[in-house]
């Protein structure tokens, strides 16, 4: 892989097209995950259909630079319009926002700057040790323990949902049944088509997630209007005085070990890495009371955690197939666009792919960072656009995004349709990243079942004979009971008083 | 109280959907001559998950109504008093976007792209923007009609342009 990387680097960082495309992603991504309420799934989703006439490196270098940026992004508008941009920024405004208040806004994005690139960068080198590791392992995998591994990726939504397991097994449930709608690529026989020709090749990946994460967000914007957000503009210095800087290293390190860990948990998600990183270290502070006025190290841990989380995230994405979180769900569906499934094959069939993720990444995280130092002052400003415009104009970009799929209107209408699902579930209180699960997931799962009965006529006893079956089943029932077990103690503790 | 027995009502209609998709897809299952007749072999066949998905959406529905109508009864709240409560307003909007979605599609193929996507978006920057901001008219007018061409022309070159996207 060495050799890939090395001969992948200089290639990239000379080709000024590679490094455009990583600008232009980045700069989108900023943007649209500072705005308030546009999530880095929304993001990547609405700007996803504009890699359609990339190669796949150029692909990856647009995609990273938006998956980073936007992860970065939500920190602007959690430090200067008190609102977090995006889920994994909740706790930067909490110590952002009030430094903002006393005339260091500067500042505080600097150290969110600096601690998401220590972050990413952490992450980054994370994902290359581990997932080639995993990978490896992945290779000795056949049809039992790719139908255990996709149980275990739909088993870890429960965990991650405790709060509404059952309403999340169901949407993924859903999400799996959608994907047997069609053609069986196992017999070729129709399922669920209605007669509709648009049905016979399935429901596709990309106009649900544009529908569920992007036009579904729309809508809810739509309840409440489109009143004018109230921003901080006064911006002086952007880069915090080493002295005080210094201090927020090991916290840093701490958070970012944090993320990484969240990541690599499939559906755990960065927000619960943010919220521990910064409990943490509150936990480990000589003066707790000191967090929430507006100090560096209630900052820096979390920011750097929320960007440690993409490395994580892509460790099980790239190296077994399973999603990390909804962002990577939509990453998954990228990369299925361009003819290449995530997995332990893409590892030893397309090295030189993998080697420009990881430089996409870590140039799609340099850019980031210099934008963030010396943009500042105009990602600020970005924020003052009318909201009236923005979600016009974020709904036209759904619109035309699920069309040029297959440039086919039934697409879009696939994509309101899910529009309208994703907002309904929310209202209901249904987790919508489990439908996006159960779709990526559902033909791997369906297909290695099929053929695990083939070849073991019927028994069901070769899931318990091969140790790897038998982990990742193991595996899977530990991760659905965990929250059974945490609820029947807690029930318990509040009985015993 | 209310808001409770307003969730439990959210749920029997939430079970209720999946109860009606379990019924539907099982029908299908059950029409689809190729799935009933022929024979796969070793293979279970394409009607096996389908089916085992459908029996565990209609079992999962049942308990999400019953689990609301239990919710709904702890609440002691009648459906008339959750009625009155029911704030349709802020649906409202969201409802109508939608529907003006449909006629924008409907119309694209006649009106071709720029015209249909500049009358959609200036209609809802001129719909969303702000009470306050709407004055002095004219100057808010020749705004919203700015940023429906910004919008309409961005789009329009960056996906026929760029992306090689034939736009209707």
């Amino acid at each position: 892989m060495l050799e890939q990387l090395l001969e992948t680097l200089p290639a990239i960082l000379t080709s000024p097209t590679a490094l455009l495309l990583s600008l232009v992603g980045s700069i989108l991504g900023i943007i649209l995950g500072a705005l308030p309420g546009i999530s880095s799934t929304t993001s990547l989703a609405v700007l996803l259909p504009l890699t359609f006439a990339m190669d796949p490196t150029g692909a990856m270098m647009f995609l990273m630079g938006v998956f980073n940026g936007s992860v970065y992004g939500g920190s602007i508008s959690a430090i200067l319009l008190n609102i977090p941009g995006t889920p994994g920024a909740i706790v930067t405004q909490l110590d952002g926002h009030p430094m903002a208040m006393r005339g260091r806004a500067g500042e505080a994005i600097g150290y969110a700057t600096l601690a998401s690139m220590f972050g990413g960068m952490f992450g980054l080198l994370v994902f290359m040790t581990v997932a080639p590791l995993l990978a490896a392992l992945g290779l000795k995998f056949q049809s039992p323990e790719f139908t255990g591994l996709a149980l275990l990726g739909l088993a870890s939504l429960s965990a991650a949902i405790p709060e509404a397991m059952l309403k999340g097994i169901l949407a993924g449930l859903v999400g799996l049944l959608l994907a047997t709608v069609g053609l069986d690529p196992l017999t070729n026989v129709l399922r669920f088509d209605f007669g509709s020709r648009h049905l016979a090749g399935g429901v596709a990946v990309i106009p649900v997630a544009i529908g569920i994460f992007g036009m579904a967000e729309v809508l809810r914007h739509l309840e409440g209007g489109a009143p004018r957000w109230q921003v901080i503009t006064t911006i002086r210095r952007v880069i915090p005085p080493w002295a005080e800087m210094r201090r927020t290293v090991p916290g840093a390190l701490r958070g970012a070990i944090v993320g990484v860990i969240v990541g690599i948990i499939p559906a755990a998600g960065s927000a619960i890495g943010v919220a521990f990183s910064y409990l943490q270290e509150k936990r480990l502070s000589r003066t707790p009371e000191r967090f929430g006025t507006g100090i560096p190290e209630g900052i820096v841990p979390p920011e750097a955690s929320n960007n440690a989380c993409m490395g994580g995230d892509l460790i099980p994405t790239m190296s077994l197939g399973i999603p990390g979180d909804s962002i990577t769900a939509v990453l998954m569906g990228a990369l299925l666009i361009q003819g290449l499934r995530p997995g332990p094959q893409l590892f030893t069939e397309h090295r030189d792919f993998v080697a420009g993720v990881y430089v996409a990444l870590g140039v799609a995280i340099a850019l980031t960072t210099a934008l963030g130092l010396l943009g500042a002052r105009l990602f600020a400003r970005t924020l003052r656009l009318p909201k009236a415009v923005l979600l016009a104009g974020i709904a036209l970009l759904c619109v035309v995004g699920a069309y040029a799929v297959n440039n086919s209107v039934f697409d879009v209408w696939v994509m309101v349709l899910f529009g309208g699902v994703g907002y309904l579930m929310q209202k209901a209180g249904f987790p919508v990243l489990p439908l996006i699960f159960g779709l990526i997931l559902g033909p791997m799962f369906e297909e290695n079942l099929r053929r695990t009965h083939i070849v073991s006529q019927g028994s069901l006893l070769v899931y318990l004979q091969r140790p790897l079956s038998l982990a990742l089943l193991a595996l899977a029932a530990a991760t659905a009971a965990y929250p059974l077990l945490l609820e029947w103690r807690h029930r318990r503790a509040l009985k015993g008083g | 109280m209310v808001e409770q027995a307003r969730q439990g009502l959210s749920d029997v209609l939430a079970g209720t959907i999946l109860l009606v998709v379990g019924i539907v897809g099982l029908i299908a299952l059950g029409r689809n001559a190729t799935l009933t007749s022929f024979d796969f072999g070793a293979d279970p066949g394409p009607a096996l998950l389908p089916r085992l998905l459908l029996v565990a959406l209609l079992g999962g529905g049942t308990v999400v109504i019953l689990l609301g109508v239990l919710r709904w009864r702890a609440a002691r709240v009648s459906l008339r008093d959750v009625g009155r409560t029911l704030a349709l307003r802020p649906y409202r909007r969201p409802a109508v976007f939608v529907a003006s979605l449909s006629v924008y599609l409907g119309a694209l193929p006649r009106l071709g792209f720029i015209t249909a996507t500049l009358l959609f978006a200036a209609g809802w920057i001129a719909a969303l923007t702000p009470e306050e901001d709407r004055r002095p008219l004219p100057r808010s007018l020749g705004q919203t009609a700015g940023a429906a061409l910004v919008i309409t022309a961005a789009l329009y070159y960056v996906f026929k342009g760029f992306v090689k996207v034939p736009l209707p």
